[in-house]
């Protein structure tokens, strides 16, 4: 069956096109993410010997040492691994569409084989056959694209800053080796359903005369389409009261559940909704229009494959964007909701403020508090693990003075030595109240048992641990100020920065209302949130792309005596592009409306999730971005189906539609 | 010609076959209780108007559709009782066909098509035999075309070549000519009989065309799903007479 496997693949070339630049293109992109991956895991994340350590003992009685200047590669890590999912999860995506869509227009080939004596077997291993002959050459091409691409990503990578170090580029082979047994995996994964589907034909099919979609909707397709459904129901209905941190992939993979219900069940919605749609076309274009309605109305297989693809990324792109452009802008309109300081100071030069600048600033008499903690790395103790955990040194009066915070539990006082104030989620998460014990350590230091004095809720101006003084001296300086003026000079706020500006020294920091500063800092994290869509979204942009023209053309190829009979019947050519222009327009459009529903239900969960001092979490959509990607899902759509019908026509001339193929 | 003779066993015997479809209002029956048999090395003709059965009784005999009631035995197989293995099996290795459109896989050459059945059979392919069966049908030299590169009448003989290859005990036509221009119908049913004649296999063909029946051994009326009546060595005369007879 090998040998008619390759046939097969030279002679339906345009079926195979869209699989192979897709897997092509899923092997470079894991291919790249792999090759970046293996680059962080090659960098020593223990760099300097010797640094301070500290051992802790956790709830078992197993001790723990672990130091401190430890590069954190988690970041770039996650990002790096979740654009490999990303792009995997896409590419079986488009793989199993274009296959399924691939056996549909070839029924009669395999009702023919059947009928010559081929059993199931021996069809399932041709159309696997073929997925390999499609496979091998795609992933060799992807590891190619990846011997190019992966200096220039590594080099890319560190001129964002998304890492710490600066990364080099580790040996090609292992990631090239994984990239491609993934890509062979996946085809051979998304054929698997296919090839399935193409060992049932009957023989009696091959004497069919019109490739008929009849049974699109096949008791598997229903039944999984169903259990997604319920799936992303359930999870979209448990993310509001979840909690921000289980919320984000309850919304996430409930929206992708829904977006693959919403590809598996579409035969069955998705006929009365182009009907709907194709009323105001009846109307605009009588002929043109009607034939383009009836055509994606009935075509029901291609139809689903179209408005597939669009749907898949659209959803996919927008859930992770939404998501996370939502978080940043609920946590900046909780930071804003929550500051009570008229001014920021921040140091001109250098990273921190010093002591005395802290001093010097509270000396003012219309100053009336000022809040600057010193941020502190340290180690902490839990029932079965001991983790690193972000501290800072400050009072909690002076914090809750100059910031909108409520003491949960215990009071407000200094913090004696012994003693320690908590966030309001590390005590909701580890488990603490007022009272009891939190057993930590400073790097270089020995464990101290603190008891908990008090739990602020105060969002991300709360870090989860607040220490005593006598920890100071671990502490690097504060990176800025809040300052709290008082009532009679508050109006004024702009003068007295100035004024305080000068009194510093403006060689050693820089005076800011809050309100600009927080616009400032919103932009450099907005910079931040772009670059990380763009290495999650862009590869699957391209797909989207892909899948898009890929169908078209698969689908195109088979039109030929529809569209010769059309224009033998006197359909002008003209007419027939409007008709392809009409049918592409709409099913997009389908497919962008319904991924909009389904991003719009899972942002509303994650939304709920969100809390936001005084108010509702915002809803941040990226809507330049995904716009960007509709449009450019549309344009592939509408310059593909021209330029294959533009080919028909040109085509229709010469050709017969009669029996012959 | 052959003689037929009463001593002749049937290579398919369809005893009591009764088949409907489902239709709008309830199920519509095809076939009413057809009892029939096909003679070994003949060629028997199926005639009848549109609608009487023609094509399912084919398909019955063929062991495409499976009869609501009744046997088909070829040989002393029961292909009514088959399992789906086993009816792959049957069709590997005992059934040919020919039929009106779609003979052949696009993607193959002539060649490959008519060397399809040894490779599913995983026999190992002599180029010879091949293109001898070709060169039977006179389109050795058409070996390396696709289906797409030759007329309705040369991919009908490619589907014949192939049925010489295979060597299946019976042959089922399902309106062999009907898309040809007279020319290439006669050339087909030339090569029909030779498939009978010469190699001595059994053909069964439906038809529209009396001049076509009128090359067969026998033919077989079929009306309203039932057999009607028998013609032996029948002119096309006497086959258009019966004809018009039925459709008075």
């Amino acid at each position: 069956m090998w040998r008619i496997s390759l046939y097969s693949v030279r002679h339906y070339w345009a079926l195979f096109a869209g699989t192979f630049v897709a897997l092509a293109l899923g092997v470079a992109l894991i291919g790249t993410s792999a090759s970046a991956l293996a680059a962080t895991w090659a960098v020593p994340t223990s760099p300097r010997a010797g640094n301070p350590s500290v051992t802790l003992t956790d709830g078992t009685g197993t001790a723990h040492t672990l130091s401190s200047g430890d590069l954190d590669l988690g970041g770039v890590q996650s990002v790096l691994a979740m654009a490999g999912v990303v792009s995997a999860f896409v590419t079986v995506f488009v793989i199993t569409g274009t296959c399924a869509f691939g056996i549909a227009l070839r029924r009669r080939d395999m009702g023919l084989l059947r009928m010559v004596g081929a059993g199931g077997p021996q069809v399932r291993r041709m159309v696997l056959g073929e997925s390999l002959a499609v496979a091998v050459p795609a992933a060799l091409a992807g590891c190619a694209a990846v011997v190019v691409a992966a200096p220039v990503t590594v080099e890319a990578l560190n001129g964002t800053g998304l890492s710490p170090v600066d990364l080099r580029q580790p040996p090609l082979l292992w990631p090239l080796v994984f990239a491609a047994a993934g890509g062979l995996f996946m085809a051979v994964l998304g054929t698997l359903a296919a090839s399935r589907r193409a060992a049932r034909v009957r023989p009696t099919e091959a004497l069919r005369e019109a490739d008929l979609d009849a049974r699109t909707m096949t008791a598997g397709r229903a039944v999984t389409g169903v259990l997604m459904l319920v799936t992303g129901a359930v999870m979209l209905a448990l993310a509001p009261g979840a909690g921000a941190e289980a919320a984000t992939p309850l919304a996430l993979f409930g929206t992708m559940a829904l977006a693959v219900a919403a590809t598996l069940l579409g035969p069955v919605y998705l006929p009365p909704l182009l009907a709907l749609m194709a009323l105001p076309l009846r109307w605009a274009d009588p002929v043109a229009g009607r034939l383009a309605a009836e055509s994606v109305r009935t075509s029901r297989r291609r139809t689903a494959s179209l408005v597939g693809p669009v749907l898949a990324i659209l959803a996919v792109v927008g859930a992770f964007t939404t998501v996370l452009s939502t978080t940043g802008a609920a946590t900046e309109a909780d930071d804003r909701a929550r500051t009570v300081a008229q001014l920021v100071v921040e140091p001109a030069r250098g990273d921190s403020l010093s002591a005395d600048d802290v001093r010097a600033l509270r000396a003012d008499p219309r100053v009336a508090a000022v809040s600057a903690p010193s941020a502190l790395e340290v180690a902490v103790a839990g029932p079965d693990s001991v983790w690193k955990e972000q501290a800072a040194v400050e009072d909690p009066a002076a914090l809750a003075r100059t910031h909108r915070i409520s003491v949960v539990d215990g009071s407000l006082e200094a913090l004696r030595p012994g003693t320690v104030a908590v966030s309001r989620e590390f005590a909701e998460w580890y488990g603490h109240r007022a009272g009891s014990t939190v057993t930590y350590g400073l790097f270089g230091g020995r464990p101290v048992k603190a008891r908990v004095v008090a739990v602020l809720d105060g969002g991300s101006a709360v870090p989860p641990l607040l220490l005593p003084d006598g920890a100071r001296d671990a502490a690097a300086d504060p990176s800025r100020a809040a300052v709290l003026l008082d009532e009679e000079a508050a109006g004024s706020a702009r003068a007295v920065a100035a004024e305080l500006t000068a009194r510093v020294g403006a060689e050693r920091v820089r005076v800011v209302p809050s309100a600009q500063w927080f616009g400032e800092a919103a932009t450099d994290q907005d910079r931040l949130n772009r670059l990380v869509l763009g290495v999650l979204t862009v590869p699957a942009s391209l797909y989207a792309l892909i899948a898009v023209a890929g169908t078209l053309v698969m689908s195109y190829s088979r039109r030929g005596g529809e569209i010769a009979g059309m224009r033998m019947l006197g359909v002008s050519a003209w007419q027939v592009r409007r008709m392809a222009l009409w049918e592409t327009l709409s099913t997009s459009t389908l497919g962008v409306l319904i991924a909009a529903g389904v991003v719009a239900m899972g942002a509303r969960a994650y939304r709920g999730a969100l809390t936001v001092l005084g108010g509702e979490a915002p809803l941040a959509v990226e809507w330049g971005m995904l716009s960007a990607l509709t449009a450019a899902c549309v344009l592939a759509g509408v310059m593909v189906s021209l330029a294959a019908t533009g080919r028909l026509l040109r085509q229709a001339g010469v050709m017969m539609v009669a029996s012959r193929r | 010609m052959s003689l037929l003779t009463d001593i002749q066993l049937p290579a398919v015997q369809l005893a009591a076959v009764s088949k409907s479809y489902p239709g709008a209002a309830g199920s519509v029956p095809v076939l009413r209780e057809v009892s029939l048999g096909f003679s070994q090395r003949a060629l028997t003709a199926v005639m009848g108007p549109s609608g009487s059965g023609k094509t399912t009784l084919l398909n019955c005999a063929a062991g495409l559709d499976r009869p609501d009631s009744g046997k088909v035995l070829l040989g002393d197989t029961d292909l009514a009782v088959c399992d789906e293995r086993e009816l792959t099996a049957v069709r590997r290795g005992r059934i040919g066909f020919v039929f009106q459109q779609f003979n052949l896989l696009p993607m193959l050459t002539a060649f490959e098509n008519v060397a399809l059945p040894l490779r599913l059979r995983r026999r190992s392919v002599k180029r010879d035999r091949v293109m001898e069966a070709l060169r039977e049908v006179g389109l050795a030299d058409k070996a390396d075309r696709r289906p797409a590169q030759l007329s309705g009448g040369q991919q009908q003989r490619v589907a014949i070549a192939r049925t010489l290859v295979a060597e299946p005990e019976i042959v089922f036509a399902d309106e062999p000519t009907g898309s040809l221009d007279r020319h290439s119908g006669r050339q087909i049913m030339e090569l029909l009989r030779a498939v009978v004649d010469r190699a001595g296999r059994t053909v069964v063909m439906v038809t529209h065309d009396p001049a076509v029946a009128a090359c067969a051994d026998r033919v077989v009326f079929l009306s309203d799903g039932q057999v009607v009546g028998r013609l032996d060595h029948p002119t096309a005369d006497a086959v258009a007479r019966r004809l018009s007879m039925w459709e008075r």
